[in-house]
């Protein structure tokens, strides 16, 4: 029993960072309608943004944070105006900018390698102190309860943007039907740049965190969960916050469950049936947000 | 093993044999993205068919032979079943369910004891000679051309541009998707279990994200809708990796800025450009030559008087078998009734036409006809055939006789006239007229050319679709529908954004058409134009029937009246 709830809150705070992760590529999946898979290589560079704030300019993780996050939001606003914008008016869009962001992903991957001189690399220390707590049997730390709240934060923020706002009700429009938002006068281009920063942003926010959790910064970090974030997106429902999240949970249970209980050489197996399940048995996710799920 | 071929290659006489045998994934790569299927599950069938391969060798102890056909198999019965499990996923869905699939395989294989888990297994004969590589190379490239040159070649190509239009000129499209499934997981089986006797061992970490990016930057660079496509980008790829150090030593970067420009400037690659300049450079000869190409209406040859109703009646045959039956359809999306308890029926000859204000359901009742949508209440017949197998179906309804031009026109812009009716008689091999059955290439050209002939097209034959005039594009697009020799012809405002010499020029054809027994159900909106030339209307308002039968009493009728010019609504009286 106690075992099974410290599993337990493991896979929580696993599962709300891939739950972050995955909400990066659901954004802009609801967007545009566009697998881009460059996000991964934007995950990747705000650990290495992270990497450079901390270790270079020395700066504390509350205040490299925030900055992380800018910097991966223009990083993936660029990868808008680079890669993916010039392909919207194509036939074949979806292919085109899938193709074109898997050359993205390579090229940054790249330059990620390049400036981390092919090493793995840790955020130091003395940016983060972490002090163990304990609350009756279950064991965590101050880095665990950081994980959950910002996540907890910025899934609110990310809410009250998209349900509260003009601009949220304006980025729903778009998502719904984007033609027919350009036509009653929303901007889309506009909308467009500020889902990918904000999924830049995001993306930054959970490499740090991953990068802090497992103590590793490495050019292939996103690569490394890609499939896994893209599975709490499926899993969750695609373009619903509350589902991306729960969807991470979830994966971030299952994944946790099958080292613990089963063996860790079956985590990555288990969590890519469970997508490819969703995917064939309710490709709406968890939480059904849009109708307009693509079949011949 | 002893000298052969391919050494001259020298050092990089083992990178050349692989990246041939690798060639054979890229191809797997063009067979679906040529369909347009946005799937990329080729790294997971490469994987199926080394370890197949591997397991053949090292434990059932076969030939070389008999593992290289084990693994092909393997593939190809993987790719099959991922193919049927994946059902009608589409778009982004497919691509991430196909990358999932890879991800799984990769993962199965680490806690499968046959396939040495982490660590892969070695001591797998290296057997796979030179010319058992290039020969499974060539054949492939064979077997794709043929694929391409076949009537189901034409058929991808309809696929691939647009897939409501192909299904309906009788092309069933999750078939044709399970079978070319099928050709990719063969070739990534086959490429698999050459490459592991290629190699001699087999490790986990070889299929890769990263392998199939390298691919697929090769096939989008040679050109993804060409046979040539793989193998001319993998041999690019090849020459700049080897060629030139700087690119050798950052392959992953130069990959992804290849991938970057070529979908940036050129869509369909090396091959696509070359084939763009040949054609331009053909078309400015031409232009040369002849003056002025003569891609307009062609008009010149109509006769200037149109053949209405009055003048069809007189030539009118005996017995008015009729087509088609339709009893109390009703179709609602969501809370909407887009159509009720709508019932109407079209003899051979006949002209039906269709009218009703914005909305009224006209092109909902033709896409219940031809399959688009599924009506949720009522029944029909096509010549006493019970159509509710057939419901919802375009394909089905397709080759049972049932043709249609649609409100925006379908064509493939970038194929030429005579290709796009060649998709028109693809429906004829496969149930409607048993005589084209097995029809030869030269069979369907003779087809093609007496269809452009009778609509008056022979002289366009070889003019891209796209860059005809719209009335001759709309033009094109019956004679492809004709080209099915239809029972039913539904046309959806076949003479929108025409002048009146060119509508009348419409109406002759159709004229021509119901000479030939055909059943015709039009769709449009000018009233009087209706009235002048079809045998009956039916007009629609809110999703009914609101009156049917000759035109004149028809266009008589208080409440068709009413519908168009407005008046009371029931509340105001």
């Amino acid at each position: 029993m106690e075992f099974w709830a410290q599993q337990t809150l493991n896979g929580l705070v696993l599962g709300s960072v891939y739950g972050l992760y995955g909400l990066g590529f659901g954004l802009v999946l609801a967007n545009l309608k566009i697998f881009h898979v460059a996000h991964a290589a934007v995950f990747t560079w705000g650990a290495v943004f992270a990497w450079l704030l901390t270790t270079r300019l020395g700066m504390p993780i509350w205040l490299a944070l925030p900055v992380v996050a800018l910097l991966s939001g223009l990083l993936n606003v660029l990868a808008y105006f680079i890669v993916v914008r010039h392909l919207l008016r194509r036939k074949h869009t979806q292919l085109a900018a899938f193709i074109s962001s898997l050359g993205a992903l390579m090229v940054l991957n790249e330059l990620a390698a390049k400036v981390l001189g092919g090493m793995v690399e840790r955020i130091p220390r003395e940016a983060y102190p972490v002090h163990a707590l304990r609350l009756g049997p279950l064991q965590f730390n101050t880095l665990d309860i950081t994980i959950v709240v910002l996540t907890a934060l910025l899934m609110l923020l990310l809410g009250w943007l998209l349900h509260r706002t003009e601009w949220g009700r304006e980025a729903r429009a778009v998502a719904f039907n984007r033609d027919v938002a350009a036509l009653l006068g929303t901007n889309v281009d506009r909308i467009s740049v500020a889902v990918f920063f904000l999924s830049g942003a995001l993306g930054g926010v959970s490499a740090t965190l991953v990068a802090m959790a497992f103590n590793v910064i490495s050019s292939d970090l996103g690569d490394t969960y890609l499939v896994i974030a893209i599975a709490a997106m499926v899993v969750g429902g695609f373009g619903s916050v509350t589902g991306v999240l729960l969807g991470g949970l979830l994966i971030g249970l299952a994944s946790t469950y099958t080292v613990a209980y089963i063996d860790s050489s079956y985590r990555d197996l288990v969590v890519f049936l469970l997508l490819l399940l969703f995917l064939v048995v309710r490709p709406s996710g968890l939480l059904k947000t849009s109708n307009d799920l693509e079949r011949v | 093993m002893a000298a052969q071929f391919l050494d001259l290659f020298g050092v990089y006489a083992f990178a050349a044999r692989s990246a041939l045998v690798l060639s054979l994934v890229a191809m797997a790569i063009y067979a679906l993205l040529n369909a347009g299927i946005f799937a990329l599950p080729q790294t997971g069938l490469l994987a199926v068919g080394a370890y197949t391969g591997t397991i053949l060798s090292l434990d059932a102890h076969v030939s070389f032979g008999l593992a290289v056909a084990g693994g092909a198999l393997a593939g190809m019965l993987a790719g099959v079943v991922l193919a049927a499990l994946l059902g009608r996923l589409n778009g982004i869905y497919l691509a991430i369910a196909t990358i999932a699939f890879s991800e799984v395989i990769s993962a199965a294989v680490l806690n499968i004891p046959l396939t040495g888990a982490a660590q892969g297994r070695v001591g797998i004969p290296r057997a796979s000679s030179d010319a058992a590589i290039v020969g499974a190379v060539v054949l492939a490239v064979l077997v794709l051309w043929a694929l391409h040159r076949s009537r189901f070649g034409m058929a991808i190509v309809a696929m691939r541009e647009d897939a409501l239009m192909a299904r309906h000129q009788g092309i069933d499209v999750f078939a044709y998707r399970v079978g070319l499934f099928a050709v990719a997981g063969f070739l990534c089986g086959l490429a698999g279990a050459l490459n592991v006797h290629l190699t001699g061992f087999v490790e986990p970490g070889f299929f890769n994200f990263g392998l199939l990016s390298h691919l697929l930057a090769a096939v989008v660079m040679g050109g993804m809708i060409y046979v040539a496509g793989p193998l001319v980008g993998t041999a690019l790829l090849f020459t700049l990796s080897h060629a030139v150090t700087v690119v050798g030593e950052y392959q992953a970067l130069a990959n992804g800025a290849i991938i970057m420009l070529v979908v940036a400037f050129a869509p369909y690659g090396l091959i696509g450009l070359l084939a763009d300049w040949l054609h331009r450079r053909r078309n400015s000869r031409v232009a040369r030559i002849a003056g002025s190409a003569d891609t307009g209406s062609g008009l010149a040859k109509v006769p200037a008087v149109a053949i209405d109703r009055a003048a069809r009646r007189t030539e009118r045959v005996g017995t008015r078998e009729s087509v088609i039956d339709l009893t109390d359809i009703a179709v609602s999306f969501g809370g909407i009734r887009a159509l009720q308890g709508v019932s109407l029926n079209c003899a051979r000859g006949e002209l039906l036409g269709v009218i009703g204000p914005n909305g009224s359901g006209k092109t909902t009742l033709l896409n219940v006809v031809s399959g688009v949508y599924e009506p949720s209440a009522g029944s029909g017949t096509l010549l006493g055939r019970s159509l509710t197998a057939l419901w919802g179906s375009p394909h089905k309804l397709a080759r049972a006789g049932v043709a249609r031009t649609f409100q925006t026109i379908r064509l493939v812009d970038a194929h030429s006239v005579s290709d796009n009716v060649m998709i028109g008689l693809h429906g004829l091999g496969e149930g409607n007229d048993p005589s084209m059955g097995a029809s030869s290439t030269n069979s369907r050209s003779a087809e093609v050319a007496r269809v452009l002939r009778e609509h008056g097209l022979e002289h366009l034959a070889d003019v891209r679709a796209g860059e005809l005039s719209y009335g001759v594009r709309r033009r094109v697009e019956i004679a492809r529908a004709v080209a099915s020799r239809p029972k039913l012809l539904l046309l959806d405002e076949p003479t929108a954004g025409m002048d009146p010499q060119e509508r009348a020029e419409v109406f002759n054809r159709i004229a021509a058409l119901l000479a030939q027994g055909i059943a015709i159900i039009v769709v449009e909106h000018d009233v009087a134009m209706m009235g002048q030339y079809c045998d009956r209307l039916v007009v629609l308002d809110f999703g009914l029937v609101i009156a049917v039968g000759e035109p004149a009493s028809v266009l008589q009728h208080e409440a068709v009246i009413k519908a168009y010019v407005g008046g009371l609504s029931t509340e105001e009286r």
